[in-house]
């Protein structure tokens, strides 16, 4: 088959877009790609900014408050202080992911509905993700375990110890409990 | 513009009925503000009267609901969802008259334009103090006149008819929903010709009854939309340039390359607003970093120094606005005066979603998407701005994260709306920490200089209470209104003197010019004034011997509000067992405050660490009047005490090198988890009307927490947020 010149031009353009200047990212389990623009600009603006997804806050853009959490293979990560270009071949999982398998809110989320924990919300995704990773690696988190990872998250609305409360319940629901 | 789904009609009683154009709906509009007696009702049969033009003053509800073919209640809002619950209480509130089951019943924050103007937008803790009563009319109104379609229905008279939870029973036994009397209806609606009785509250069903939140479920889950999360087509980012330094002007720009960075859509100079807009966010912070904006500073740069020495009582100055027996004489007569001062520092609001704002200027309308607590004050201020008819201009309610007063300033959308019209695309402004912290408004800072005398039996003689603050709500009005009063009634909530006192009190409120922006802030004047307040007035206690709760209860009046007040002590001196000792090493303080009609009494159990102040549980008593949902109201008082306890141990704004001092949490962090109390909160039953709730908590946090850290270190902190070493 033959191609104009034109229909070569954009397929080489097209081509090399391919090769040099996409990059793949896994997010929830999806393959996504987006611009490779040789920069290294922070997932949480990749997220929101040219994916749309937008259940990740920005809060700081500092790596303080939290909002931004994400998982990147399981561990709790500030998306606003991670390159996308050190993410490749790594899992990436955002609230929007959170989900369990059989299509059920996660214990979390049950929880967090149960115990009427967010007010403004605006820090919630980033909460659950923390508190997601903590329960991931601490089935059973004291409540000093429960404290030092929470730690890492601000709420300005206030909901602190509700937040306490319902990961302990959390825990208590994915290992079957009733409490 | 959105177009209203209705056509209004408003006539004689006060009320305005709508009508569905295409659906079939009824519903019952009001207009609220000053004067409610405008309400009128009017019949609105399809097609059969002109309907009322949108810009007749009367004419335009401030809130409606209606009911749908679907069964479906609907509450139409510009009350807007920050996270204090307030569209799931005017839910409750709704749905009462009906009894209705609660899935039937929807709740909607309106834009503006689409048959609902609520000039008044959403603070002052008074959505659900201002809603009450008119909703309930409403519901009972448009359940009359869904009881006398049904009998007209079905040929019988009204009295044969018994109500159900979802609709009306003949006597022959045959039901209908309140949906199929809307679907079968043709003809005049009737208004019934006397107000409709409403529901004793011992009869209530829904409202003092726990409901979930309607707005979690999308808030654990990532879906709930809020003003930073808006994307629409064709979308453009902005960036306008902001001054570090306070006070500081443009002085110069080069633009001459600007609009040909990469990505670069829009540049706009004019004036102090220089802004651009682009492809993405980046290339826009790139082409305004090329513009080489010079600023000229102020002749003097503002220093923390000044703020200070502003924010200073001066005896020959204020206004007493408040003023019984002759106080004043008393103290400079008395053998002993317990004199004490007290200061409290600038504060940020630090909502963690940054302000933004989407908006997309078009030939002929305007549609905004913006963080703010003031729809249809925003709506106004684009129109303006851009020299538009505000019948033109939409502005779409979106959730906040977190409000606190900030987002009452209407200067946000406009930005947006100025690079999108000259941009001809929609453009997003999503502000930066940076942003938040050096383009704000701030919570004044306030001086406190308390004098009191005591009696030789241990009672209140004479109090005395001068407080010089920044302003609070005079920054809204014209600059001749502050100078007519004297006095700003914002600064001032919570300064008067509720405390009884055998021969006088005075309350002496000073204004003071800051060189800083200073404005609402949650609870506006309350924390600081409650934490002056109930300090001084545990001292004065301790200078009688007396009790600090029996002390109080003694110096509250016999009044309806003394008597809810002293209720509201005994409950937190029960729910904390206030006549037992704490831990070994703990000590309790005690405070309380009232505001927007409700009481609040607070026994923070505190100790120390080294030098640092560990507050292990706060427990607080509410009477908030009839409560609408018994959940919100603890959480609103965790959050207000929450955010009391962030001022009282560790924020404060200050001012360095002529810029604020904190571009980010590091230079001013909030709370953190592990030195956030455990809350323990009681409602206290009342029969009042229902109360605020998203401020009055936080008025006797530093009170509280103060007295507690005085019984452990027996220094009297004076100034927030305390520190140990200070103390």
């Amino acid at each position: 088959m033959e191609f104009s010149y034109p229909a070569k031009r954009i397929l080489g353009i097209l081509l090399v877009t391919e090769r040099e200047h996409i990059m793949e990212l896994s997010i929830n389990g999806t393959r996504v790609t987006i611009a490779d623009n040789g920069d290294s600009r922070p997932l949480v603006l990749v997220l929101r900014d040219e994916l749309n997804m937008t259940g990740t806050k920005f809060g700081c853009g500092a790596g303080i408050c939290g909002a931004c959490t994400v998982h990147v293979d399981g561990v709790a990560t500030r998306s606003c202080q991670t390159p996308v270009n050190q993410l490749v071949g790594k899992q990436i999982t955002t609230i929007e992911g959170l989900t369990l398998a059989d299509g059920t809110s996660h214990p979390l989320q049950q929880a967090f509905i149960e115990h009427q924990v967010p007010q403004c919300g605006w820090c919630m995704s980033g909460q659950i993700m923390t508190a997601a990773a903590l329960l991931n690696t601490n089935a059973n988190p004291t409540r000093d375990d429960i404290v030092t990872a929470m730690d890492s998250n601000y709420c300005r609305c206030g909901t602190y110890h509700r937040i306490r409360n319902a990961v302990a319940h959390a825990a208590s629901l994915k290992n079957g409990g009733t409490e | 513009m959105t177009k209203s789904p209705l056509r209004w009609k408003l006539s004689r009683r006060g009320l305005l009925i709508g009508v569905g154009t295409t659906v079939a709906v009824v519903a019952v509009g009001w207009v609220a503000g000053k004067d409610t007696l405008r309400r009128g009702i009017s019949n609105a049969a399809e097609g059969t009267e002109k309907p009322v033009s949108r810009g007749a003053p009367s004419a335009t509800p401030t809130q409606w609901l209606s009911f749908s073919a679907d069964n479906i209640l609907t509450v139409h809002v510009q009350k807007i969802e920050m996270g204090q619950g307030i569209l799931t209480a005017l839910a409750q509130i709704a749905a009462e008259e009906f009894s209705l089951p609660w899935e039937n019943v929807r709740v909607v924050m309106d834009p503006t334009g689409s048959a609902v103007q609520d000039p008044n937008g959403t603070g002052n803790s008074e959505s659900v103090v201002s809603h009450y009563t008119p909703l309930r009319t409403a519901a009972a109104t448009l359940r009359e006149m869904l009881i006398a379609a049904a009998a007209s229905q079905l040929a019988v008279a009204v009295g044969t008819l018994t109500a159900t939870p979802t609709g009306v029973r003949g006597a022959d036994g045959k039901e209908l929903t309140y949906g199929a009397i809307v679907a079968a209806h043709t003809g005049d609606w009737q208004t019934p010709e006397t107000p409709p009785s409403l529901k004793p509250a011992s009869a209530f069903t829904l409202i003092g009854t726990p409901k979930q939140r309607l707005d979690i479920p999308s808030k654990v889950n990532g879906t709930a939309q809020y003003g930073h999360d808006v994307r629409i087509p064709n979308m453009v980012w902005g960036v306008v340039a902001r001054p570090r330094i306070i006070g500081a002007t443009i002085a110069s720009v080069d633009q001459r390359d600007a609009a040909t960075y990469p990505g670069v859509v829009a540049v706009v100079v004019e004036g102090q607003f220089v802004g651009v807009a682009a492809e993405t966010k980046a290339q826009a912070q790139t082409a305004l970093l090329a513009m080489n904006i010079t600023w000229t500073n102020p002749a003097t740069l503002v220093t923390q120094a000044a703020i200070d020495s502003a924010t200073t009582v001066d005896p020959s100055q204020g206004v007493q606005i408040q003023l019984d027996g002759d106080a004043l004489g008393t103290l400079d007569q008395a053998k002993s005066v317990l004199y004490r001062e007290f200061r409290t520092p600038m504060a940020a609001h630090a909502h963690l979603e940054p302000q933004a704002s989407v908006v997309d200027v078009k030939e002929n309308s305007v549609d905004a998407w913006v963080s703010t607590q003031v729809p249809v004050g925003m709506a106004s201020a684009i129109a303006k701005a851009l020299d538009r008819d505000i019948a033109t201009v939409t502005v779409h309610p979106v959730y906040l994260g977190g409000g606190f007063g900030r987002r009452l300033d209407d200067g946000l959308g406009v930005e947006a709306a100025r690079l999108s019209a000259a941009a001809k695309r929609p453009v997003a402004i999503a502000w930066s920490r940076a942003d938040e912290f050096h383009n704000g408004y701030v919570r004044p800072p306030t001086h406190h200089v308390m004098r009191g005398s005591l009696t030789a039996d241990g009672r209140i003689e004479a109090l005395s209470h001068h407080q010089a603050s920044g302003d609070v709500l005079l920054t809204i009005f014209p600059a001749a209104i502050g100078t007519f009063l004297g006095w700003d009634i914002g600064a001032v909530r919570g300064a008067k003197w509720y405390y009884t006192a055998t021969a006088g009190r005075v309350m002496t409120a000073q204004r003071v010019a800051l060189p800083v922006a200073t404005s609402f802030w949650r609870g506006l004047g309350l924390l600081a004034d409650g934490f002056a307040i109930e300090s001084f007035i545990d001292e004065l206690a301790e200078q009688a011997t007396v009790d600090p709760l029996e002390f109080r209860l003694r110096h509250l009046p016999d009044t309806e509000f003394g008597t809810r007040m002293k209720n509201t002590l005994n409950a937190v001196a029960k729910l904390a067992q206030w006549d037992k000792p704490p831990a070994p090493g703990h000590a309790y303080g005690l405070a309380c405050s009232a505001d927007a009609g409700t009481c609040v009494a607070q026994i923070a159990d505190v100790s120390l660490k080294d030098d640092q102040i560990i507050v292990h549980h706060v427990y607080a008593a509410v009477d908030c009047g009839q409560v609408i949902n018994p959940d919100g109201v603890i959480a609103q008082t965790e959050g207000g005490i929450m955010m009391g306890v962030g001022s009282t141990l560790i924020e404060a704004l200050t001012v360095v090198d002529g810029a604020y001092g904190a571009s980010n949490f590091d230079a001013y962090p909030l709370i953190r988890n592990s030195r956030a109390p455990d809350i323990s909160v009681v409602i206290v039953p009342s029969s009042a009307e229902p109360g605020g709730m998203g401020e009055p908590p936080i008025g006797p946090v530093a009170g509280a927490i103060a007295n507690a850290v005085y019984r452990l270190t027996k220094v009297r902190p004076a100034q927030l947020p305390i520190t140990i070493k200070q103390a």
